[in-house]
């Protein structure tokens, strides 16, 4: 019966897909995104306007409070937003039948890029080049560009970013202090640093075992960066051929198998979900642990008195050919449905959001970086001083964008990581496995759109 | 005249049935089978017909034939243990003692409990830092034996089958139970005064006698095997390397995370045939009774 439920629930979009007056192509579909381009320069504004957006660590309370406002800055709309954690779930049979909401966020597990290949967003770009929320600036022109880049396909705008995720490693600087340790800038002060924490009977590093992306985000690329600097990345997320385990990669995925040998990960972190390593580090059984800058607000209702966290980026290769200041950061992107019934209230909401006022209210809310400039607000929260401080060092921002592009690999990826943390594959083992799969489920592989990191 | 009035009496009592199961039932495996034969991602009405290409790319898909494997792991070695250790405690309650109804009490609980309850109690029992396993084994000095149970490849697929056989027992217990009940005491205290030891009377009279039983019971375990989902994904998510993953858990990955409906559904269809036949099977190896056998 659960199969049968199961098939069921798997059928239930194939209904929309033949039930609901199938328009659909019987082509591969691919051909670009939509061509149906958004203005965002109505004056005035009405009907009824649905946001959807994901429920994540950051809640949807502040969408629903900026949506109150909204509304009574213009009467004549009504707002409706909702949300829940799995909110994709919800909107990928929507999507498919073409019921949409008007403005969406649908999280980390909707395929925005399949969305945008398949003509299902509308391009943003002449809405971006409208005046922004102050009718002073050009509304893209209040976007950090580095960031508003990551939201581009074939040089348009599809999605647009909202909060910004920065990818480190964390320490408790009052854990630190009291052994007077100081966090490793390079990867020689990382391994001797471990020795110490080692010998005081605290696991060095903890990690997110049961998602391995965390540590391909916190450790495999950015060793990888800094071994190899910014084209070995860039080149792995292309799927170059032997860009998996070029001598960067194999660096990266060496010092990996180096701390692990030495026993400087937490004994059976393998096994951990993120809430318990990060419960784990919170506990102090583990001095130092990689994640985003979510971690504060994620952990904040479990977190033991006198428990502090701060952030500092991944120790670096000395003489590696990558920049020192290099970070990783990630967005979650905002999108307008191609068959939005009301898609100008819909970003006109969204510009509202985006407004420098309303970042700022964002970052002391939540606790997060945006993609706003000048959006840092005076009494910027203590946790993220750090994060701020290196993203404005940073020469050079990139994402990982292999993982929302070829999920499968990722997995692959991520399988053999969890191999070669279990000392299942060497180094060299790992990197042609992975390798394997660039061949594999990507280069060979007509059915997966082919990207590239521009 | 009375045969058409026959007739219409059966269809009038057949057809809300029928009409569900066909809503319910028949129409989504058609639909299945349908969205099998398209290149689709479950975005848009976008797709290809592609035939029967994604049937051959999951056949030659390797992980697919893991999470086979795994199935099979999980419904020879659990399903055998979950109705051997069902069996022998239904025979051992059947004396009535306090401790007895006492374990006829708690051992249903597993089962009324959420999946997603017991996944996240295993989660704990078996967390390499703070669970009560690994806890228990360095009180009895046995440090050496302590493992990341759910991360480690030789430990993670034991650990799900043992969770599975803990969830399950209870309620095979149950089911023989009310078996060993139906078996009329008097053929028992016939043998026994015709001088029958405890093992001839179960091997002689109980064995065969529960053979209504045991033919439900082994379909029944033969399904959940196959159809293993929750309690992978939530303790597991596939992983150790693909060492826990099951057909339900990989067609799960590629529908709801690799956005590749046409094939996932192409996995479910697999799924429902491998069922079915073995099913069949079963019901074909079952097909007739022993006691009818012996007459």
């Amino acid at each position: 019966m659960k199969l049968l439920l199961g098939l069921a629930a798997l059928t239930a979009m194939g209904s929309c897909l033949v039930g609901c007056g199938d328009k659909g192509s019987q082509s591969n579909g691919e051909s670009g995104g939509s061509e149906k381009p958004l203005t965002g320069d109505a004056k005035e504004l009405k009907g009824n306007v649905e946001v959807a957006a994901f429920k994540g660590g950051y809640g949807i309370d502040f969408y629903e409070a900026a949506a109150k406002e909204f509304q009574t800055k213009h009467p004549g709309v009504t707002m409706n937003v909702w949300g829940n954690p799995r909110i994709w779930e919800q909107l990928r049979p929507r999507f498919v039948k073409g019921d949409v909401p008007d403005l969406a966020f649908p999280g980390w597990l909707m395929d925005h890029w399949a969305l945008a290949e398949e003509g299902q967003l509308m391009t943003l770009d002449s809405a971006l080049d409208s005046m922004a929320e102050d009718g002073k600036t050009r509304w893209r022109d209040t976007f950090d560009p580095r960031i508003l880049k990551l939201g581009q396909l074939n040089g348009k705008q599809y999605v647009l970013p909202y909060y910004v995720m920065a990818y480190g490693w964390w320490y408790d600087p009052g854990v630190f202090a009291k052994n007077g340790w100081l966090p490793p800038k390079s990867y020689t002060e990382l391994l001797d640093l471990c020795a110490k924490i080692s010998s005081k009977g605290i696991a060095p590093i903890t990690f997110q075992g049961q998602y391995p992306y965390y540590m391909v985000n916190g450790m495999l690329l950015p060793w990888c960066y800094s071994a190899g600097g910014a084209q070995a990345v860039k080149d792995a997320q292309n799927m170059e051929v032997g860009a998996w385990k070029s001598p960067g990669m194999l660096k990266a995925a060496s010092m990996i198998a180096e701390l692990n040998d030495k026993g400087f990960f937490q004994k059976g972190a393998v096994a951990m979900n993120h809430t318990d390593s990060q419960q784990e580090f919170l506990q102090g059984r583990a001095a130092m642990i990689p994640c985003g800058t979510w971690l504060y607000s994620e952990m904040l209702n479990v977190m033991p008195k006198g428990a502090k966290m701060e952030f500092f980026l991944p120790p670096v290769v000395a003489d590696g050919a990558g920049d020192p200041t290099a970070m990783m950061i990630g967005i979650e992107p905002w999108m307008v449905p191609t068959d939005a019934k009301n898609p100008d209230a819909g970003i006109a909401f969204f510009k509202f959001m985006t407004s420098v006022e309303n970042a700022k209210k964002f970052v002391e809310q939540k606790g997060t970086l945006m993609s706003i400039k000048d959006s840092e607000p005076a009494n910027l929260p203590e946790v993220l001083k750090k994060p701020a401080e290196a993203y404005k060092a940073s020469a050079d921002l990139y994402s990982n964008e292999f993982r929302a592009w070829y999920p499968d690999f990722e997995k692959e990826l991520e399988s053999a990581l969890t191999a070669l943390l279990n000392k299942q594959l060497s180094a060299q083992q790992f990197c042609d496995r992975v390798e394997l799969a660039a061949e594999e489920k990507v280069r060979k592989n007509d059915s997966v759109k082919k990207h590239k990191v521009s | 005249m009375r045969r058409a009035e026959r007739t219409r009496f059966i269809i009038t009592f057949l057809s809300p049935a029928l009409l569900l199961y066909t809503v319910f039932v028949i129409y989504p495996l058609g639909q299945s089978l349908y969205i099998s034969l398209f290149n689709w991602r479950g975005v848009s009405k976008r797709r290809s017909f592609i035939w029967l290409e994604n049937f051959q790319k999951v056949l030659h898909d390797e992980v697919f034939w893991k999470s086979l494997k795994n199935n099979l792991w999980i419904l020879l070695i659990g399903g055998f243990l979950v109705m051997a250790i069902g069996l022998a405690l239904a025979q051992s309650l059947q004396r009535r003692t306090r401790g007895g109804n006492f374990v006829q009490n708690i051992m249903l609980f597993p089962q009324i409990m959420s999946l997603v309850v017991v996944a996240v109690v295993w989660q704990f029992v078996l967390n390499p830092s703070i669970g009560l396993v690994n806890s228990g084994l360095a009180l009895l000095g046995l440090k050496n034996l302590q493992h990341a149970w759910l991360g480690e490849v030789t430990t993670a697929l034991p650990s799900v089958i043992g969770v599975y056989i803990w969830c399950g027992v209870g309620f095979f217990a149950l089911l023989f139970s009310a078996g060993l009940q139906n078996i009329d005491k008097e053929l028992k205290e016939a043998s026994q005064l015709d001088g029958a030891s405890g093992s001839q009377q179960f091997t002689r009279i109980t064995w065969p006698l529960l053979w209504p039983i045991r033919k439900v019971a082994t379909i029944y375990t033969v399904i959940n095997g196959i159809q293993v989902f929750a309690l992978v994904y939530l303790m597991t998510r596939g992983g150790p390397d693909h060492g826990t993953d099951t057909l339900l858990s990989y067609l799960y990955f590629h529908g709801f995370e690799n956005y590749q409906f046409g094939y996932a559904t192409a996995i479910a269809v697999l799924t429902f045939l491998l069922t079915t036949f073995v099913s069949l099977s079963i019901l074909l190896i079952y097909r007739k009774s022993p006691m009818e056998s012996a007459r």
